[in-house]
């Protein structure tokens, strides 16, 4: 399980020589822990990081309001066409990515959107993922809350505020989670849709170091590992929300 | 409540219902019209591509079922078709077991299960590029640790990534292990929506652990299931960064191992042949569509929401 | 309900908010784009950037790297989005598809007349690999030739002389056999069967075949020729001189030769730095031994204009800005690659004062340009499964040179129609 990453970071603090030796040696000889302020001199480190984090908590919030509005009518409301509407959703994931990557090129351009934030940020609010997982999620509550909701007059959106979201805490956390592991990772639609070094991503960063006829594998570690560590950290403060139970106040069977 | 006569009643279902309809329509319009505009237009243009030659820059040039009469007649693209039949069918069923397996046991309060759970998600966290990285050194026939540790019990060492007959297991294998870990957090959310009073209940009939998770865990995670397993064959079905990092430049190592998305890949973006690309793509998208349809009209068999 | 409305049209609003701040502000400049893919290189680009903008003060020009791996694609999907780079890097596999498909632009019409730039100042190989129909597609930027590498402290224990220019096949195998100890796991010479810049296709033309014909209409895979240097590397495999398919696939020829496991191992010029950098004074370079012919593989990066660029005079200054001698002096100065522009070549030959780089000139005068047609990619990938095939045991050498012969015609063919 743990064998890669520690991998990662035996790699990332030897030098270059050593990480071309075969047989590989497992520890370094020399620890070069400079390989990592290498990183920061090398490229702007600093910026792909803010860059980052705008371009997660961009999607990660745009999608949690998003997707839970959609689920929430796919799995409680009746509506013409649903079913429909619920295969044509979720048959966006049937496409690969590069399929679209030309059009949407395109669509960017008209919109002038190319190598900004709106381009890396709004594209990704939209998710048949998260709209399918939420809907299974809600389908799992118990109905009944949302009957004695509409006895005490609750609007629809009453319905979603008050019920359906608060006794959804591990499916948005885990909803939260792969957003914002999928938006820090992603690296095809960044790397096409940007272009100066200022708009640059981690991702895109890193695999810079990756050259045409050889890639500098310590930086390249020290790289990943600087990008992995806030995504451990998170995982390791939201996951106890993973596990939050029905907080129902008071409705019992 | 007062009684309402009939008339009333059905007046005012009748417009409950319209109202229901606006409010969903307006629920789901940010997501659909979005979805819209940034991946179904793109891809109806895309696919309307396959039928047609084109370079990706001077126009379209309409030939009909050209292209599908060449993907079909062409054997590179009929092994890419097995070969992603394959990856799926092996690795969807052990990801899902796995991990529905490993979530269970991770679903305890107990001291260190946050040290347990992080590290299940290591995996998950990795990056592809030093993931192939790695397990490259670990299949390395010479120099890799499986085969040293292998060799040390007298066991055969085989060519993990250049032996035709292994190499897409071994691929599978990694494929796994970077997967298992979102399932279980998906699983781990789902097992929380289980209410205790069904264990309490069956704990006063004195159920055993077994009986319990067999007849309560297991029907009640079904919606789960039924999402991770979908969304697990709809991906797996699409692999392709995990063979680019792992291939690398050996074209002699693609042929097991070619995916359609690879085929996507190679035709679009290396030899410039986007109509062809999109075919393939087309293609995959009606088989993926078919099986997912088939599993929706299925699940009424088995998914058990919870009402 | 109203909630919902409300909640809604707030969504829409501060959508459009984000899409709205993010739009970058006009100043009025006109503005150029560069794509390239090697951040190395970004002293000499920058330099060259800066003395364009200072004669052109009204231009901002923006650079983008992208990683190697990536860069056609992303290419690829801006030309055919409708915009992309002003100007750009061109190889030579990828050079006939884009001259052919319209992409990039004649220099002809701007080279005449021009005096700051002339065909004759650029290595020949170098201009025939970007030119067509004898008209200039892309300006050469930088050159890699291909050199013998050797690792002196394996010939200083055995007592044998350094290689030489005198070196030929023969050498190879005869000093190879004696280098090598298979005990110490050490062997004499990679033959780079598996890569075709670096290897094949330099002994094919030195045994006086080809690789493709002049009109490109022919494979030369199944020639007495290739077929007399897929034996050589094969016997070199056999009598375990060199490293087999296999483990040259598993592990990059770089990683052979840095670990000191290989004591020869021909390479292409630009990996002269980091070997230099691990090796220190053990490392040494020689002419690439000779076959029939002395010969050897160049192949070169050009700057290319966009066809539709929104102003081709302004792009071309900036082509002559990036190719021309003070540019490319700082590439040479900072050990980068080899320029493509005679005189200033010999500037490169500093950078590494400890190395012999004066091979590498000297190979580019006898050079043969990389063998190249409209779909390299395609036949290229054809060659290099059934070479490896049968190198890893899977058929015979000759099945698989018919194989590629009779499928590369095909390809060849299918070009002529276009």
């Amino acid at each position: 399980m743990i064998v890669p990453f520690l991998w990662m970071i035996t790699t990332s603090l030897k030098s270059y020589g050593e990480s071309m030796q075969v047989p590989p040696t497992i520890l370094p000889k020399e620890w070069r822990i400079e390989n990592y302020s290498n990183v920061f001199e090398a490229v702007d480190f600093l910026k792909y990081y803010i860059n980052t984090i705008i371009l997660t908590l961009g999607r990660t919030i745009g999608q949690l309001i998003l997707c839970s509005l959609a689920a929430f009518a796919f799995a409680r409301l009746n509506f013409p066409g649903k079913n429909v509407l619920f295969i044509l959703m979720l048959s966006v994931l049937m496409v690969p990515a590069q399929v679209i990557l030309i059009p949407n090129y395109a669509t960017l351009t008209q919109l002038g959107w190319i190598d900004t934030f709106a381009a890396l940020i709004v594209p990704g609010i939209f998710s048949a993922y998260g709209t399918f997982l939420l809907r299974q999620f809600f389908m799992g509550i118990p109905k009944e809350l949302d009957e004695a909701a509409k006895i005490d007059g609750c609007s629809y959106f009453g319905i979603y505020w008050r019920i359906i979201l608060p006794n959804s805490t591990p499916a948005l956390t885990a909803l939260g989670i792969f957003t914002i592991l999928a938006a820090w990772n992603d690296f095809l639609w960044p790397l096409v849709m940007t272009n100066s070094e200022s708009m640059r991503v981690l991702s895109v960063g890193i695999s810079t170091f990756s050259g045409q006829y050889s890639t500098d594998y310590p930086l390249l570690m020290a790289g990943a590992v600087l990008s992995t560590i806030p995504m451990l950290l998170m995982f390791i403060f939201l996951q106890k929300h993973l596990l939050a139970g029905i907080a129902l106040g008071g409705v019992r069977r | 409540m007062t009684k309402k006569s009939p008339e009333t009643v059905a007046r005012k279902k009748r417009r409950r219902f319209n109202r229901e309809a606006i409010a969903a329509y307006l629920f789901i319009a940010p997501t659909m019209l979005g979805l819209f505009m940034f991946y179904i237009f793109p891809a109806i243009a895309s696919f309307a591509l396959s039928f047609t030659r084109w370079n990706g820059i001077s126009t379209p040039e309409f030939v009909g079922l050209e292209n599908l009469i060449k993907l079909f007649t062409d054997s590179s693209f009929l092994r890419s078709i097995i070969n992603t039949a394959v990856f799926t069918f092996v690795s969807v069923p052990f990801t899902v077991i796995i991990a529905i397996l490993i979530a269970v046991m991770l679903n305890q309060k107990i001291k260190g299960i946050v040290f347990y759970r992080t590290l299940y998600f290591l995996p998950v966290v990795t990056m592809p590029v030093a993931v192939g990285m790695v397990w490259k050194w670990l299949y390395n026939t010479d120099y890799g640790l499986i085969n040293y540790v292998l060799g040390m019990l007298h066991l055969p060492q085989p060519s993990w990534l250049f032996d035709p007959k292994i190499s897409l297991l071994s691929v599978i294998i990694v494929y796994i292990w970077m997967s298992v870990g979102n399932n279980i957090i998906l699983i781990l959310a789902g097992l929380q929506g289980i209410e205790k009073s069904y264990y309490e209940a069956a704990e006063i009939d004195g159920a055993s652990r077994f009986r319990k998770f067999f007849s309560i865990t297991l029907p009640l995670l079904t919606p789960t299931i039924f999402f991770v397993f979908i969304t697990g064959m709809i991906s797996s079905l699409q692999v392709f960064d995990l063979l680019f990092v792992m291939i690398g430049n050996s074209t002699a190592l693609l042929e097991p191992l070619r995916t359609i998305v690879y085929g996507v890949y190679e035709s679009g973006f290396k030899y410039g042949e986007m109509g062809i690309a999109s075919a393939q793509a087309f293609i995959l998208f009606v088989a993926i569509l078919l099986m997912t349809i088939i599993q929706f009209i299925f699940q009424k068999k088995w998914v058990y929401y919870d009402s | 309900m109203k909630k919902s409305v409300s909640f809604c049209i707030l969504l829409v609003i501060s959508v459009m908010l984000v899409a709205c701040s993010g739009k970058s502000s006009s100043d009025g400049k006109k503005t150029l784009e560069v794509a390239l893919w090697d951040e190395n290189v970004s002293d000499a680009v920058d330099a060259s950037i800066e003395s364009f903008e200072k004669e052109h003060p009204d231009v901002t020009v923006k650079v983008t790297y992208t990683p190697f791996a990536e860069y056609w694609t992303k290419l690829r999907t801006s030309l055919g989005g409708g915009s992309g780079p002003d100007v750009f890097w061109m190889n030579g596999p990828n050079f006939y598809q884009y001259v052919t498909s319209d992409l990039i632009k004649d220099l002809e019409p701007f080279l005449q007349g021009d005096e700051e730039f002339a065909k004759e100042n650029y290595y020949p190989a170098v201009v025939d690999l970007y030119s067509y129909e004898d008209k200039l597609y892309a300006a050469p930027y930088f050159v890699d030739s291909v050199g013998l590498f050797y690792n002196k402290k394996f010939f200083d224990e055995a007592g044998l002389d350094y290689p030489d220019e005198t070196w030929t096949w023969e050498d190879i195998e005869k000093v190879g056999t004696e280098l090598t100890k298979p005990e110490e796991g050490t062997y004499g010479y990679l033959n780079q069967v598996v890569r075709n810049q670096a290897g094949y296709y330099n002994l094919i033309h030195q045994a006086g075949g080809y690789v493709i014909n002049e009109d490109k209409t022919k494979s030369g895979f199944n020639t007495p020729e290739a077929k007399e240097t897929f034996e050589f590397l094969n016997r070199l495999i056999e009598k375990k001189i060199s490293p087999n398919a296999q483990a040259q696939i598993e592990t990059e020829a770089d990683q052979w030769f840095m670990s000191q496991k290989v004591a020869m191992i021909p390479e292409i010029s630009v990996h002269a730095a980091e070997y230099e950098e691990v090796l220190g004074e053990d490392l040494g370079v020689a002419p690439l031994p000779k076959g029939k012919v002395d010969t050897s593989i160049v192949h070169g990066i050009g700057w290319a204009m966009n066809s539709k660029t929104k102003d081709e005079d302004l792009a071309w200054e900036l082509i002559k800005s990036l190719s021309n001698k003070e540019g490319t002096t700082v590439m040479a100065e900072t050990g980068f690659a080899t320029p493509a522009h005679m005189e200033i070549s010999k500037v490169w030959l500093d950078s590494l004062p400890n190395v012999e780089l004066q091979v590498f000139l000297d190979a580019l005068e006898k050079a043969t340009a990389y063998p190249v047609s409209e779909r390299t990619s395609e036949w290229q990938t054809v060659e290099t499964k059934e070479i490896q095939g049968a190198f890893l045991g899977q058929k015979s050498i000759d099945e698989a040179l018919e194989k590629i012969d009779k499928e590369m015609n095909a390809i060849l063919e299918e070009e002529q129609k276009d």
